[in-house]
């Protein structure tokens, strides 16, 4: 585990880097737009109502609580897809900067998933007040929300980490994920509920894709006021392999990126 | 290990793979599974192969040589940014870094906030900054405008605060790459006179320049260095008048 320490004593050592790469690239994409932060809330909130015309007015389905349900899956489902997304083409477009200065390299991936986590929250601030309208089991169980958040962040981390190294080497990576980041929304239990899925695929469904024990823990917790059950292990088993990897091969390989890149 | 020296670079090299250039792509992969992989044959190229040189604190350095000698990649390694592959460099201290003056701004940032951003990039931390932050400010004779996003600075404004943060923001070792001034005429004199002052107030430096008349006028020793090899070391005008022989 020392490349556990390792890595974590840089990021430590790389605090104001990280701080104020944050800050700048926050500023930039929120404080200096007029509708800045508006844009944050209002994204999820159209393709949330693109979804609820499709599945309640089109197909006659859903139910009543379908739309905060959505909600609560949706923006999980972005907070992954902006922060891995962003982090392919991390590096790729600091090369200069690598190239001339002694960085840490593990900051660049990190401050897209800190940023995708701020844009998370900021979408919390719209599902509260759903959460009164639609009428939704609100208990103590929701405080389940903070330890579920951080088991994400490491998920997330780790995913993140492994794609902007990656990134460095398979150019087409970008492009790719793009595509598996699209289909992987619909192969996930946002659109629909977990039980809709067959009872006989149902477990291979849960240990294949992570997400699908994420959100429907999500909507458990936010929506039905249900605390997360046994299926959540199958997440958390999969962001402590996901983070343990993705930090190890960074660990290992991150002085070459400076050459490689 | 003690040494005397600040810099103690002993046979380095570094090679590249030449195949960096042509990045993998799907389409590559398959091409290459096709034809029996052709990026396997992974050639080499070392772009520093033997350089030794030794630098005290308080000297000059001045690195010549053409265009794709290698100077740049040797600065790289003295920044750390590139492992050597094959022997030993010692860095007894810390080394600013070649920024080119503006890299690494944002341009929908104030210059203010660039000059933190820029700070922490080259590996300062906040309170270091905060520390020189009215110098640079001062030295930029960039007043209220600081608080103005660098877009709508003009390219003068630019260079100045970038020049200014270099200067400022110094560490044991300082690698430049031009010691001429920027801006306008009173601007280059003011910034060429921040340069002398630098240089005489004893700060161990480093200078890769084309300019060979100001190599002359102030590195203490030089090192020539072609294809990767060092050419020669020592002297800095025995060493300039080889190099300009060749």
């Amino acid at each position: 585990m020392q490349f556990l320490v390792n890595e974590l004593k840089e990021l430590i050592r790389s605090y104001d880097l990280l701080k104020y790469l944050f800050l700048s690239d926050f500023k930039i994409r929120y404080q200096n737009k007029l509708l800045g932060f508006v844009w944050a809330i209002l994204d999820p909130l159209f393709m949330m109502l693109i979804y609820i015309i499709l599945v309640e007015v089109i197909f006659q389905r859903g139910g009543p609580q379908y739309p905060v349900l959505l909600f609560s899956a949706l923006l999980p489902w972005r907070w992954f897809s902006l922060s891995t997304a962003n982090s392919t083409k991390v590096l790729i477009s600091n090369a200069k900067l690598i190239q001339t200065v002694k960085i840490s390299t593990v900051t660049f991936p990190v401050n897209q998933v800190l940023l995708g986590l701020v844009n998370f929250l900021m979408g919390l601030v719209v599902l509260i007040p759903m959460l009164f309208i639609f009428d939704a089991t609100i208990n103590i169980n929701m405080l389940w929300a903070i330890p579920v958040i951080f088991t994400q962040f490491i998920f997330i981390t780790g995913f993140a980490l492994l794609v902007s190294f990656v990134g460095v080497y398979f150019r087409d990576l970008e492009n790719i994920l793009q595509f598996a980041l699209k289909i992987g929304l619909y192969l996930s239990p946002a659109l629909y509920d977990l039980t809709m899925i067959p009872e006989k695929y149902l477990n291979i469904y849960l240990w294949v894709n992570p997400f699908a024990s994420l959100l429907n823990t999500y909507k458990n917790i936010f929506v039905r006021g249900l605390p997360p059950d046994n299926i959540f292990l199958i997440f958390v088993a999969y962001s402590v392999f996901l983070f343990l990897l993705g930090v190890y091969i960074f660990n290992k390989y991150q002085k070459n990126i400076a050459k490689d890149i | 290990m003690e040494s005397k020296y600040i810099i103690e670079a002993n046979h380095i090299g570094i090679k590249f793979k030449l195949s960096r250039f042509k990045k993998v792509t799907v389409r590559s992969f398959f091409n290459d599974l096709l034809k029996g992989s052709s990026t396997k044959q992974n050639k080499e190229f070392w772009a520093i192969k033997d350089v030794s040189f030794a630098l005290e604190e308080g000297e000059i350095l001045g690195v010549v040589g053409s265009n794709g000698s290698g100077k740049s990649t040797l600065l790289r390694i003295i920044a750390g940014v590139y492992e050597p592959d094959k022997g030993i460099i010692q860095v007894n201290g810390s080394v600013s870094p070649l920024l080119s003056l503006g890299t690494g701004f944002k341009q929908d940032l104030s210059g203010y906030e660039n000059i933190f951003l820029n700070g922490v990039i080259m590996g300062f931390t906040r309170k270091e900054i905060k520390a020189q932050l009215q110098n640079i400010i001062d030295f930029a004779e960039l007043k209220d405008f600081i608080y103005e996003p660098v877009k709508h600075y003009s390219s003068g404004m630019q260079a100045r605060l970038g020049f200014s943060i270099a200067v400022h923001l110094k560490r044991d070792i300082m690698l430049i790459d031009e010691i001429l001034g920027v801006g306008d005429f009173r601007f280059r004199e003011k910034s060429q006179n921040k340069m002398k002052e630098i240089i005489k107030s004893g700060q161990t430096i480093i200078i890769v320049s084309h300019n060979l008349d100001s190599i002359r006028q102030y590195a203490t020793k030089a090192i020539w260095i072609n294809k990767g090899v060092l050419m020669e070391s020592g002297d800095v005008n025995t060493v300039i008048d080889k190099y300009l022989a060749s």
